[in-house]
């Protein structure tokens, strides 16, 4: 399991709601899903940083009821959290095109 | 999604302000989250085959040891409050950085604002909360007589016996006499000391170690007129005895009698009675020493206080009704004419009651000032804010645009407002150290020349009472403005060019009316106060200047009357003989007030009536010469001479008042007189030169001949010496020469007469200059807000103005434009405290003299002042705009 960097799995843990709301357990399942499997969110990340993404105001929680009558907290994302889910994939897309430039420069 | 956007805006204000409160559902609601997810995967765990066992160990192991990230979630949501609140603060902190003078004029507006309800505070507190500043002074209580027509006083030795004897709801009870004027003789030098009498167990009650030797013992206080022990105070010891451990067993003497040091009190220790420092104490069984004029183990002598501590468990309550039930044996003992009613038992704070009772009216005018000078600070801020908020309209708008509400906008405002309270505060508690020691100078010395230092150092109470003000300062100017400065519309304000609404520019001029309503009535005040001393100091009739008074004292030292006629002959030879002394007269009575005490008058054909009937009217028993030597003019007859003695017949002097009122239209000289019964000839009459204020009585005055002893025996007497030079240098050659006739007798009270006059009118002269301060301070102010509303008005319309000017208008026809725009708050301002100076004026009365409470001049004069003043204010920024360049105006856009 790769050892994400905090600002990337916030990255990831908005994207995973961008398409509608979902609790905690949905979002690792979501990413894990996604990715095939090669992302796996540890449970002692993804709470604190949806308290951060929360707190920074990026997305919101309440408490609804599951299919199988269940009581959990579901987070969705606000206009601020769209925004920042904008500014971060153009961030990540400039910082990764620029590593692979490096990395495919040969020793010559 | 709106509506989860609005509803998380509201959880989020919620939750802050709630936020510690609602710490538990928090917990629980994170509990049922983590609980929600580990189901899941151990569903999952089952769904991919695994038994229930496993399922459950391998969700639990995936999930990390579950207290530990519990407790990072939880910090996360802790985190949260705390950084927003440190977030605030920096950012208010970095603002106020950025505009120094700003920052600089609002916390100094404040400092003085909290500066002065916290010097009035300090003071009040003092006068009537401060608990002795004891160990055990929680626990001390008063017990006195109380609700007497003539005002509370105290139970006396008896009586004190009794409660110590029956009281159960006080572990120890203690008598005291703490304004003993004990004359002492040590190492060679005779001086005055501020004594107090003080039964055995006084002070083990008070909890306090002497600093060197030991304190009574119960033996030492069982037996009157025998042990002559004494204790001295930490200050005394320094001054006569060299801070030197061998003064334990000197010898000294008191009042003539020979006494024992056996302690020193501790360091910072001077009594239990606030404004009357003890350096000396002796013990109760002493009292005869310490007290001549009757015998004060006696009841029909009650002099001395009565101090007991409550015993641990007992509540005031039970302690007021036990002294209830024991009134009738207390009041029997105390004075057997009957007239105390009631006993009262109440925590021994602040100064004596009766005391007390004569600094209400002062402290009503000072709390009112000082509300007084705190609202025009916070209005003045509040402008100060308001204005600012023209310039940040877009930076506001800005964070509104990206999403904060406007609730955390007026978080991030108040927090601002409440660096400069927070700065302000600290700033004005440490300038108020100073103000209280000033206020408290007013009093530093009473018209007897003794001092009354009261306490107005910091404690609980005071700084307790500086936070809460600086809070409410806080509310008070900072959230209306944060309230209107966040309430923006953003396009507007986003919009290039000036903005700016025209209600924002009404409530600042609104605020500045205000603060020159409040200026102009303490103004008006200040005038009338001044107007009064100076009407005072000229109705007087002689001239205090240049004289000299001082006291000897032979009853303290147990002469009687046949020894001390021919010793207060001898001394006033010597003092007549010294060099510079032109005159010289003994008085009975107090040089200050001018008055010995009342009698009844009548003339002898008039119809007898009862004594509580009879005309009272004061008098003043008076020694050949007197009117002479403070240079009041005669108006008919003689002076009383040396021949006036107990041999001749009984004479006497009248004032105009008192002529004019029994012999309006005859002759007066040789006139027959009844005074408390006597017949007296009167064979002078004198002008009325008495000072007094409008609420002090009539004049009417009476004057007997000092030697012929027709009310009172003579033992004791006052001086009072007319020098050729400076009083004060000529008061140690004249009490050398008063020595010379018996040195063990105390010369004391040695002072100049004018400026004991001026100590009579203490309360005036610091309501005068208090209102002066504080008048100053708001007149300052509100130019400050003026100033600032005249430049805000020039910035507003800098455009028209340019174009005014472009076209050809004067310079000077812009100015005066302006000048009078800003002076439409000054009008309203004037008006409203006008008014209010009409309305509040009776609060005065009381030190009013020459001057009613409505009096035109003074209200003129206040306004010509704030007229000039708001002028000045108003012409600095304008003129600046009448001078601008067209061009410029329309440059930036």
């Amino acid at each position: 399991m790769a050892d994400l960097l905090q600002g990337t799995l916030d990255m990831l843990v908005l994207k995973s709601l961008q398409l509608e709301p979902m609790h905690g357990w949905g979002i690792t399942e979501r990413i894990e899903q996604w990715s095939n499997d090669v992302l796996q969110i540890n449970q002692g990340s993804l709470y604190p940083a949806l308290h951060r993404l929360t707190r920074q105001g990026f997305i919101t929680s309440s408490w609804r009821v599951t299919e199988n009558n269940r009581r959990a907290r579901y987070y969705a994302l606000t206009a601020a959290g769209r925004r920042a889910l904008a500014d971060e994939h153009a961030s990540w897309e400039r910082l990764s095109r620029a590593v692979d430039v490096v990395m495919r420069i040969s020793p010559s | 999604m709106f509506l989860t956007n609005l509803l998380a805006r509201i959880r989020g204000a919620a939750g802050l302000v709630g936020g510690f409160a609602g710490e538990r559902a928090h917990e629980q609601d994170l509990d049922d989250e983590l609980q929600f997810h580990l189901e899941k995967a151990k569903d999952r765990n089952v769904r991919r085959g695994m038994t229930v066992e496993q399922a459950n160990r391998a969700a639990l192991v995936q999930f990390g040891g579950k207290a530990q990230w519990t407790e990072a979630a939880r910090d996360e949501r802790r985190s949260r409050i705390i950084d927003d609140f440190t977030r605030d603060l920096r950012y208010g902190a970095a603002t106020l950085r950025r505009n120094p003078g700003f920052a600089v004029s609002a916390i100094l507006t404040i400092a003085l604002g909290i500066a002065a309800t916290v010097t009035v505070f300090s003071f009040i507190n003092s006068i009537y909360l401060r608990p002795v500043a004891v160990p055990e002074g929680q626990r001390l209580v008063r017990v006195y007589g109380g609700s007497r027509p003539d005002g509370e006083q105290e139970l006396g030795f008896p009586a004190f016996r009794e409660l110590r004897r029956s009281a159960r709801s006080f572990d120890m009870v203690a008598a005291h006499y703490s304004t003993a004027p004990l004359y002492v003789t040590a190492r060679g030098e005779s001086a005055e000391a501020r004594g107090a009498v003080v039964s055995g167990d006084y002070f083990r009650m008070l909890g306090i170690q002497p600093a060197l030797g030991r304190f009574f013992t119960l033996a030492e206080d069982s037996v009157p007129d025998r042990d002559a022990v004494a204790i001295i105070g930490y200050g005394l010891w320094q001054r006569r005895f060299g801070s030197e451990a061998r003064v334990i067993g000197e010898t000294v003497t008191i009042n003539g009698r020979a006494f024992s040091v056996i302690g020193v009190a501790p360091e910072h220790f001077d009594g239990i009675v606030s404004g009357f420092p003890n350096e000396l104490w002796i013990p109760t069984m002493m009292l005869r020493t310490g007290y001549r004029w009757c015998d004060a183990f006696r009841a029909a002598c009650p002099i001395t206080s009565i101090t007991a501590r409550l015993a641990p468990g007992a509540s005031l309550g039970q302690a007021r009704a036990e002294v209830s039930a024991l009134t009738p044996r207390l009041a029997a003992l105390t004075d057997p004419d009957d007239s105390i009613r009631v006993i009262a038992t109440n925590p021994a704070v602040g100064i004596r009651v009766w005391e007390q009772r004569q600094f209400a009216q002062l402290s009503t005018l000072l709390s009112a000032i000082a509300l007084i000078l705190m609202s025009v600070a916070c209005a003045n801020l509040s402008g100060l804010l308001l204005a600012r908020g023209l310039s940040r309209q877009r930076e506001i708008a800005l964070r509104t645009s990206l999403g904060a509400g406007r609730w955390r906008i007026v978080r991030q405002l108040l927090t601002e407002s409440a660096i400069i309270a927070c700065a302000g505060g600290v700033i004005g508690v440490v300038l108020s150290l100073w103000t209280s020691r000033a206020l408290v100078g007013f009093f530093a010395s009473d018209s007897e020349g003794y001092l009354h230092p009261y306490d107005v150092s910091l404690d609980a109470r005071v700084v307790l009472f500086a936070v809460i003000t600086a809070l409410g300062a806080v509310m008070l100017f900072g959230l209306f403005p944060a309230l209107r400065i966040s309430r923006v519309d953003v396009a507007e304000a986003l919009k290039v060019g000036t903005g700016g609404s025209a209600s924002r520019s009404r409530a600042r001029m609104a605020l500045v009316a205000g603060q020159v309503a409040l200026a102009l009535s303490l103004l008006v005040g200040a005038g009338l106060l001044t107007r009064s001393f100076g009407a005072l100091m000229s109705t007087q009739q002689f001239d205090p200047r240049g004289v000299a008074q001082l006291r000897l004292r032979p009853m303290l030292m147990g002469y009687d009357h046949e020894r001390a006629v021919p010793y207060l002959h001898r001394a006033l030879e010597s003092i007549r003989a010294t060099p510079g002394v032109v005159s010289a007269s003994p008085v009975n009575g107090s040089l200050v007030r001018q008055a010995t005490g009342r009698v009844t008058v009548a003339l002898p054909d008039d119809v007898p009536v009862a004594k509580e009937n009879a005309t009272r009217i004061e008098y003043f028993d008076i020694g050949p010469g007197y009117f002479a030597t403070l240079r009041v003019p005669l108006i008919a007859g003689r002076e009383f001479s040396e021949h006036d003695d107990p041999s001749t017949p009984l004479v006497a002097m009248v004032n105009q008042s008192l002529a004019k009122r029994l012999w309006p239209n005859g002759s007066v000289i040789d006139q027959p007189l009844l005074l408390n019964g006597k017949q007296f000839r009167v064979v002078g009459v004198v002008k009325d030169h008495r000072v007094h204020t409008m609420s002090e009585a009539s004049p009417a005055m009476a004057y007997v001949a000092f030697w012929q002893n027709a009310t009172v025996p003579q033992i004791d007497a006052r001086i009072a010496i007319r020098v050729s030079g400076d009083p004060l240098r000529a008061l140690p050659a004249l009490q050398r020469a008063a020595a010379v006739a018996d040195p063990g007798v105390p010369v004391t009270e040695l002072l100049a007469m004018e400026s004991q006059m001026r100590a009579t009118y203490t309360e005036l002269r610091l309501g005068g200059a208090v209102l002066i301060v504080g008048a100053s301070l708001a007149l300052f102010l509100s130019a400050i807000g003026l100033y600032g509303v005249v430049s805000f008005l020039v910035t507003q319309r800098a455009r028209e103005i340019g174009i005014r000017l472009a076209v050809g208008a004067r310079p000077s026809d812009v100015l005066a434009m302006l000048v009078r725009q800003g002076f439409h708050p000054v009008w309203i301002g004037g008006a409203i405290g006008v008014a209010a100076s009409i309305i509040a004026a009776p609060l005065l009365s009381r030190w009013l003299f020459g001057v009613g409470p409505i009096d035109r001049v003074t209200i003129a004069a206040a306004l010509g002042t704030v007229g000039l003043v708001a002028m000045f204010a108003s012409y600095l920024p304008a003129r600046r705009a009448s001078r601008t360049d067209p061009a410029t105006v329309f440059r930036c856009d």
